[in-house]
C-alpha cells in the first residue's frame, strides 16, 4: 500500500445538471484518493462520468443548471470552496491536463515554441524563456528543438502533438497530471511511446498521475490502483493486480471478459447486454442491476454501499461473496 | 475458384513531397490478396498504412492505378448492367461510424425498404416481413422500424448497418473498423454477430482494423500492412503467436495486455531520436527499414520480396528474425 500522503482526496463528489428531463446525475458521489507519486486509473465506458470527474478537479465543468457538491482536496486546498482567482492559479501549476485530441488543444496559427512559452510566462518567472522551451521540448523527446520550436501544429504528427501537450502540461511542474484518454486517437506503436515517456517523466519529476481510460491493458501496464466507474458511481476500487485478477464486481468481471486478447484464445466472448442507463432516469436499487446477470430482488430495491473485500479493495455489490 | 482474387492492387494519390513538389505516391502498392468463400480475412495496419483504401479498391469504389480484382473469376471493372448490379449486391461494406452512412431523416424501416426496393429483392407486400426478419437477424426489436438513426445507441446503429448490408445477401462483407467507436461491452456483441452471420451464410468477411486482438478473435487469416505494402501474411494464430516481421513484432509488443500487470514492458522503440510516426515514403529498400531495430545496409538498398515461412505464411523481410 502507498503510505505517502494523499495529494488528491475527493469525497462524495457530485456533478449534477438540472434539465427539462429532471436532474442529470452525471457524477453521483465519488470518493477517490491519489497519493504522491502514484498513478491511479479511472476506468469506465462512455457516459460513466469519468471525464467529468477529471474536469471537476480543476473546476473546469460548466453548463446549464450545474450543481457541484462534496469536496475535492488538492494539496490541502478544497477546490470547490476556493475563489476563482485561486483556482486559476492552481490550474497548470498544481493540476495539469492532457486530453485525447492534441490538435484541438493547440492553436493552429501560433508556433509550437510560442505556445509552450506562453504557459511558462503565465505561471513562472524565468529569465530565458527560449532556453526553457528548448529544455522542455527535449524532455518530452521532440527531436531538434532549436529548429522545431518554430514549427506550427499541422507540421507535427499526432504523436508529436501529444508530446507538445505534455511539454506544456509539465512546464510548471504540476503535482498532479490528469491524462484523459491521452492516446486513444493515436496508433498503437505511438501509444506505447507516449506511455513510456509518461512513465519516465513521472519517476523523474515525482508527480502523481490520474489516468482516465477505457483501456484495461493500459491500466495494467501503468497504474498502481484503479477505480471502476459506472453510471456516475465507483463500483469497485483497489490495487490493479488485485482488481484485474480477482475482480469482485459483476460489471468489472463483464468488462474483463469483453476485452479481446491477443495471448489468450477464447471460443466465444461475452459482452454485457443492455446499455448504460440515462443519467436522468436511473434504475431503482443498484445502477448495474438491469444489466447484471446475477441481480436479485435486493438489488432492485436497495443500492449497495461500498463493501470491503480486503485491505484497499472495495466493491459496491450485495452479492460479491456469492459469485465465483 | 476463389471468391475474390486481387493482383498487384495499386492506388496512387496526388500529394506533395518534403520540398513541396507535386508527386504521385502509392497509398496501396502492389498488394495481392485471395479470399475464399466464407473465409474471414483481417487487414491490420496503423493510420496511413492503406488498409481502408485497399478495402475500397477491392469493391471497385476506389479507382486503381494498376492491378485487377477478380470476383468469382471475373474482372470487377468489366461488369456492366445486370452483372454490375449483381456484384454490388454480392459485395457489401460497413463502416466505423454507421451514423455517417444512415440518412438522419429516414426511419430505419424506410432505409431498409429502400435497399430492398432499389435492388428489386422483394415485392411491396413482402418487404415489411423481410425487414422484420432482417432486424431480428441482427438482434434488434422488430418494433424499431419507425425510429430514426439518432434514437439508437452506437452498437444498435452498427447492427442497422449490418442489417442493411445483409438485406442484399452478400457473399463478401468488407467491414472497415466496425467496432473501434464502440464500448468494449458492446464490441463483443458486434464481433460475435459478424462471426455468426459469416458462419451461418458462408459469407466471407474482410475485416479492416487496427486492433490486433479484434482480428485475432474474428479472422482465419491476416495481412499486416505498412505504408501500402503487405509485410506479413498468414494464419492469424500463427502470425500473432510468433510474428516474424519486425513490424508485426513491434505492433504486437505495443498492445498492452490486461493480464500482464507485472511491470511495464520496455518499449522497443526508444523515445528519443526515432521518428514517432511513419517516416516519409521512399522508393528503394524496405519501407520499414528506417524504424527497424534489425535493419542492415541491404535493407536500405533492396526491396525485400515475400519469403514463405511455412505454407500460406509470407514474410517480406531480408532476414529470418
Amino acid at each position: 500500500m502507498n503510505s505517502s500522503p494523499p495529494i488528491l482526496d475527493i469525497s462524495d463528489l457530485k456533478v449534477h445538471f438540472s434539465s427539462e428531463e429532471g436532474v442529470i446525475r452525471a457524477v453521483d458521489g465519488i470518493d477517490l484518493v491519489v497519493h504522491e507519486n502514484e498513478t491511479v486509473a479511472l476506468v469506465g465506458e462512455s457516459g460513466c462520468g469519468k471525464s467529468l470527474t477529471a474536469l471537476a478537479l480543476a473546476r473546469l465543468v460548466s453548463g446549464a443548471g450545474l450543481k457541484m457538491s462534496g469536496s475535492i482536496q488538492v494539496a490541502g486546498d478544497d477546490i470547490l470552496a476556493l475563489p476563482e482567482s485561486r483556482v486559476r492559479a492552481l490550474r497548470g501549476a498544481t493540476i495539469s491536463y492532457i486530453f485525447q485530441d492534441p490538435s484541438a488543444s493547440l492553436n493552429p496559427v501560433k508556433t509550437i515554441g510560442n505556445q509552450i512559452a506562453e504557459v511558462i510566462r503565465l505561471h513562472r518567472k524565468v529569465s530565458n524563456v527560449t532556453d526553457e522551451v528548448i529544455r522542455l521540448m527535449s524532455l518530452v523527446g521532440l527531436p531538434n528543438p532549436e529548429f522545431r520550436r518554430k514549427s506550427y501544429p499541422h507540421q507535427f504528427s499526432g504523436g508529436m502533438q501529444q508530446r507538445v501537450m505534455i511539454a506544456m502540461a509539465l512546464a510548471c511542474r504540476p503535482r498532479i497530471l490528469v491524462a484523459d484518454e491521452p492516446t486513444t486517437a493515436l496508433d498503437a506503436t505511438i501509444q506505447a511511446q507516449i506511455f513510456t515517456l509518461l512513465r519516465d517523466l513521472q519517476s523523474q519529476l515525482k508527480m502523481s498521475v490520474l489516468l482516465i481510460t477505457h483501456n484495461l491493458g493500459l491500466v495494467a501496464q501503468n497504474a498502481a490502483r484503479v477505480y471502476v466507474m459506472y453510471s456516475g458511481r465507483v463500483m469497485e476500487s483497489g490495487p490493479v493486480a488485485e482488481i484485474l485478477s480477482h475482480a469482485a464486481h459483476p460489471y468489472t468481471k463483464g468488462l474483463l471478459a469483453a476485452v479481446p486478447r491477443l495471448n489468450r484464445h477464447v471460443d466465444r466472448m461475452v459482452g454485457i447486454d443492455g446499455a448504460v442507463p440515462h443519467p436522468a432516469r436511473l434504475p431503482s436499487g443498484c445502477r448495474f442491476q438491469p444489466r447484471c446477470p446475477g441481480a436479485g430482488d435486493l438489488c432492485r430495491q436497495i443500492e449497495p454501499g461500498m463493501d470491503r473485500v480486503k485491505e484497499g479493495h472495495e466493491v459496491r455489490c450485495h452479492y460479491w461473496k456469492q459469485k465465483a | 475458384m476463389s471468391l475474390l482474387e486481387a493482383k498487384g492492387i495499386t492506388v496512387r494519390y496526388r500529394g506533395h513531397d518534403d520540398k513541396g513538389h507535386r508527386h504521385l505516391w502509392a497509398a496501396v502498392d502492389g498488394v495481392n490478396l485471395v479470399v475464399e468463400e466464407g473465409e474471414r480475412v483481417g487487414i491490420v495496419g496503423e493510420s496511413g498504412s492503406g488498409k481502408t483504401t485497399l478495402g475500397k479498391a477491392l469493391l471497385g469504389i476506389e479507382p486503381m492505378a494498376d492491378g485487377q480484382v477478380l470476383f468469382r473469376g471475373q474482372n470487377i471493372h468489366e461488369f456492366k448492367g445486370a452483372s454490375l448490379e449483381s456484384f454490388r449486391r454480392g459485395a457489401q461494406m460497413i463502416f466505423q461510424d454507421p451514423l455517417g452512412s444512415l440518412n438522419p431523416r429516414m426511419t430505419i424501416g424506410a432505409a431498409l425498404n429502400e435497399v430492398l426496393s432499389v435492388h428489386r429483392l422483394a415485392t411491396r407486400m413482402e418487404r415489411p416481413e423481410r425487414i422484420k426478419t432482417l432486424l431480428h437477424q441482427v438482434g434488434l426489436d422488430a418494433g424499431y422500424t419507425r425510429r430514426y438513426p439518432h434514437e439508437f445507441s452506437g452498437g444498435q446503429r452498427q447492427r442497422i448497418g449490418i442489417a442493411r448490408a445483409l438485406a442484399l445477401g452478400p457473399s463478401l462483407l468488407v467491414a472497415d473498423e466496425p467496432v473501434s467507436a464502440l464500448d468494449v461491452s458492446v464490441q463483443a456483441q458486434i464481433l460475435n454477430l459478424i462471426r455468426d452471420l459469416s458462419e451461418e451464410r458462408r459469407m466471407a468477411v474482410l475485416l479492416v482494423a487496427h486492433d490486433l486482438a479484434v482480428v485475432n478473435y474474428v479472422c482465419h487469416r491476416v495481412l499486416i500492412m505498412y505504408q501500402g505494402r503487405v509485410v506479413e501474411e498468414g494464419p492469424t494464430r500463427a502470425v500473432f503467436g510468433r510474428p516474424r516481421h519486425p513490424y508485426t513484432q513491434l505492433l504486437k509488443s505495443a498492445v498492452p495486455d490486461p493480464d500482464d500487470f507485472a511491470s511495464p514492458p520496455a518499449n522497443p522503440e526508444s523515445q528519443n531520436g526515432l521518428p514517432s510516426s511513419a517516416p516519409a515514403r521512399h522508393s528503394v529498400g524496405c519501407s520499414f527499414a528506417p524504424r527497424c531495430l534489425h535493419a542492415k545496409k541491404q535493407c536500405f538498398l533492396e526491396h525485400p520480396e515475400p519469403r514463405e515461412e511455412s505454407p500460406g505464411w509470407y514474410v517480406r523481410c531480408h532476414f529470418r528474425l
